[in-house]
């Protein structure tokens, strides 16, 4: 039996996203934007999707003069990649045999 | 990266599994860069600090005025860090990374706490004993130096090094025979101005050794690690 794909993490860049910040305690959004060679308006946006999930939190502030903008899993967030993966898993049983 | 909602079981795989392997390698860069600036910043001071207490024992002074520089050393360690993140300063830090960063900084401030210490119970009592004895008397440095060893064993477990674990306790064994062994022999066979310099420029020595091991080494194999 197929367990259902979370929708908002079944996505090329959203997942990238949230697999770069499990690892991770924070990151900033030009190091994200570096790692998935995204373009800044596309993960802007993709990084708003998952906030407004509640599975990242995004704080604005500021480095010295400069924005800085950065992005942390939230619990909700963790829960919801570990639920992935383990779906993943059965397709990937299943598949195999 | 596009936005693709269609995604096979094993390309959703790869991506986690690529994107986690390059904030890996990228994390381990920056924490290895850290140790490594760390490592180097400590055996330079410690050869300044020799030197110095070289020169100091030649030119007739029996007072270890180069142990001074110690208390710069976070300052610089410091200075040197900031200034070689300056081009990676995006980089987060991980688990291990911080955890190492915290042990490290534990290390220091227990070290400095005896060294202050140290400093002050030595200058009490240098009022009543000559500069010789009181070095001999209230060294703080195999203290120091055995904290040290302990930070590299616990470095390595957290690291999985297994070599940095065994070199802290094999380190420290060693450490306290050679110390023995050759304050033995010094105030057996040598005059008290070879018993003050070794007194002076040991630690120095030991601390070169344990910053290359514990601190450059690791760092260096991080920062290239692949």
């Amino acid at each position: 039996m197929f367990q259902p794909l979370d929708p908002l993490l079944h996505a090329e860049l959203r997942l990238a996203v949230m697999s770069l910040l499990i690892s991770a305690d924070e990151a900033e959004f030009p190091y994200i934007k570096e790692q998935t060679g995204a373009t800044a308006g596309n993960l802007s946006v993709q990084v708003d999707k998952l906030s407004t999930a509640g599975y990242i939190e995004v704080e604005k502030t500021f480095k010295g003069k400069r924005p800085c903008t950065i992005c942390r899993i939230t619990d909700k967030g963790r829960q919801a990649f570990e639920t992935y993966v383990e779906a993943l898993k059965s397709y990937l049983s299943v598949s195999k045999s | 990266m596009e936005e693709n909602s269609n995604l096979t079981a094993e390309r959703s795989l790869e991506i986690i599994t690529e994107q986690i392997e390059r904030s890996r390698q990228a994390v381990s860069k920056y924490t290895g860069w850290s140790l490594f600036v760390a490592g180097f910043c400590t055996m330079g001071i410690s050869v300044v600090i020799a030197i110095i207490n070289i020169v100091a024992v030649n030119a007739g002074i029996f007072l270890p005025f180069g142990h001074l520089l110690w208390a710069l050393l976070p300052v610089v360690i410091w200075c040197f860090i900031r200034n070689a993140h300056k081009e990676n300063e995006h980089v987060p830090v991980n688990f291990v990374g911080t955890l190492v960063n915290k042990i490290w900084w534990t290390f220091a401030v227990f070290a400095f706490g005896i060294y202050v210490f140290g400093s002050i119970v030595s200058g009490m009592v240098s009022m009543f004993y000559s500069p010789i004895e009181v070095g001999v008397m209230f060294s703080i440095s195999p203290i120091i130096i055995l904290l040290m060893m302990m930070t590299i064993s616990i470095t390595g477990h957290v690291l999985k090094k297994h070599w940095m674990v065994w070199f802290g306790i094999t380190g420290s064994l060693l450490f306290v025979i050679i110390s023995i062994v050759a304050g033995f022999l010094l105030s057996r066979f040598c005059t008290p101005q070879t018993v003050a310099l070794w007194s002076y420029v040991a630690p120095c020595l030991y601390i070169f050794i344990c910053a290359f091991v514990g601190l450059t080494l690791p760092g260096w194999l991080l920062k290239k690690q692949k």
